[in-house]
C-alpha cells in the first residue's frame, strides 16, 4: 500500500485502527484521540503499530513511534495522540520508504 | 566437554529477561551458536549478543513480530540462513495485558494469544524439521496456565495452551526422541512486569507470599531450562516444571 495523500493515509488508518478496536471507522475523524475516544490502551497502540507495519510494509521501532506520537510535550503521549498525528506520521514514513 | 557441547540453539524473546539469561546459559553449557529473536530493543538484543559470545557461544539476532502472520517462517528463515539447523528450541516471547480478563478485548486476545501461544507451535513446528532426532524446546510458562491470578488477563489462557501443546508435541516427537517441556516460573525480576505501575508493590506482596522468601533471578530459571535440553533430563518429556521458590505451595 503506497498512499500518496492524507486524506488516503487517514482513510486506510481509519479502517485499520477501526477494526483493531472494534469501532466503526466512519465515527473517526483526524482529532480522534486514540486513548481519550476510543480507549486504546497500551497493548492495543502495539497492536496498532504491528498492523499499520504489515499494511504499509515498513517497520517501525516503538521508541520511533512513542517520540513522533510525543512530539510536543514528552511527558504526554495520551493527549497528543490523534488520528492526525498517526497520519501524519504514517505519512512522513511513507514518503520516507518510496 | 561441556553437556550441550557443539549445539545449535534458537531463542525467542532472547534479548531480556527469563530468554536472555536462558541465551547465555545455554552458550556457558557448551552451546556453539545462540540466536535469539527479539521485538524491538535493538539495542538490548545487541548487549544480549555480546554476553551470549563472552559466554563462549557465536550469537546472532534476529528482529521478528511472532505475532504477524508469517511472523515466525521469517524468524526461521533468517536465522536459519546462519545456523543451518536447530539443536535446542527455546520459547521465551511473550507479550501481556494486565487487565482483568473479562474486560479482555477480542484484539488483545488475539495478539497475546500469536505472541505467546501460536508462535511457540508454529516454531516448534519450524524447528522440528531442522532439527535432527534427540533435540529438545523448552517453552515458558507461567502459574497463571492453571490458577487464576488477578489482573492477569489473557495470559493465564495462552500460558495454559502452551502447556497443553507442550503435551500434545512431545507424545508426537518421542519417537524421534525430541523432547518437549515447559517451565512455570513465578514472578521473576528483570523482566516486564518491571515497567509497570505499582511494580514495587507487586514484587513486595509476591516475595512476602514465596516460601523462599523472595521472587526469582532470571538465572534461576535459565538453569532449569538448560537441565531440560541436557541429557539428564533425557527421560523428562511433556512436563511442566514449576520453579517459583515454592509460591504455589501456599
Amino acid at each position: 500500500m503506497t498512499p500518496k495523500t492524507f486524506e488516503d493515509v487517514f482513510s486506510a488508518l481509519s479502517r485499520l485502527v477501526g477494526d483493531a478496536l472494534r469501532v466503526d471507522p466512519a465515527t473517526i475523524t483526524p482529532e480522534t484521540n486514540l486513548i481519550y475516544d476510543l480507549n486504546a490502551e497500551s497493548i492495543d497502540l502495539v497492536d496498532i503499530r504491528f498492523r499499520i507495519e504489515e499494511a504499509f510494509g515498513f517497520r517501525i521501532e516503538q521508541r520511533e513511534f512513542i517520540a513522533a506520537m510525543a512530539a510536543d510535550n514528552p511527558r504526554d503521549v495520551g493527549s497528543q495522540l490523534t488520528m492526525r498525528r498517526l497520519s501524519e506520521f504514517v505519512l512522513a514514513r511513507t514518503e520516507t520508504v518510496s | 566437554m561441556s553437556a550441550l557441547d557443539g549445539r545449535r540453539a534458537v531463542v525467542t524473546g532472547g534479548s531480556r529477561g527469563i530468554g536472555r539469561a536462558a541465551a547465555i546459559a545455554l552458550a556457558r553449557a557448551g552451546a556453539s551458536q545462540v540466536t535469539i529473536g527479539y521485538l524491538d530493543n535493538e539495542s538490548a538484543a545487541s548487549e544480549a549478543c555480546r554476553l551470549i559470545e563472552s559466554a563462549g557461544a557465536r550469537a546472532h539476532a534476529v528482529r521478528a513480530n511472532l505475532a504477524a502472520a508469517g511472523g515466525v517462517d521469517r524468524f526461521f528463515n533468517e536465522a536459519g540462513a546462519n545456523d543451518g539447523g536447530v539443536d535446542v528450541f527455546v520459547h521465551c516471547a511473550a507479550m501481556a495485558a494486565f487487565k482483568p480478563l473479562a474486560e479482555t478485548r477480542e484484539n488483545q486476545w488475539d495478539l497475546i494469544m500469536n505472541t505467546n501461544a501460536r508462535s511457540f507451535l508454529s516454531g516448534a513446528q519450524r524447528a522440528a524439521a531442522l532439527m535432527p532426532d534427540g533435540g529438545c524446546m523448552v517453552a515458558v510458562s507461567s502459574l497463571g496456565a492453571m490458577r487464576a491470578l488477578r489482573n492477569y488477563g489473557a495470559m493465564g489462557p495462552t500460558k495454559a495452551a502452551l502447556e497443553s501443546v507442550v503435551r500434545g508435541l512431545a507424545v508426537e516427537l518421542a519417537p524421534r526422541g525430541v523432547r518437549v517441556n515447559a517451565v512455570s516460573a513465578g514472578l521473576v525480576s528483570d523482566t516486564g512486569i518491571d515497567t509497570l505501575p505499582g511494580a514495587a508493590a507487586v514484587r513486595d506482596a509476591a516475595s512476602a507470599r514465596t516460601p523462599m522468601g523472595r521472587i526469582a533471578r532470571p538465572d534461576e530459571i535459565a538453569s532449569v531450562i538448560v537441565f531440560l535440553c541436557e541429557a539428564a533430563s533425557g527421560w523428562i518429556t511433556g512436563q511442566t516444571i514449576v520453579v517459583d521458590g515454592g509460591w504455589s505451595l501456599v
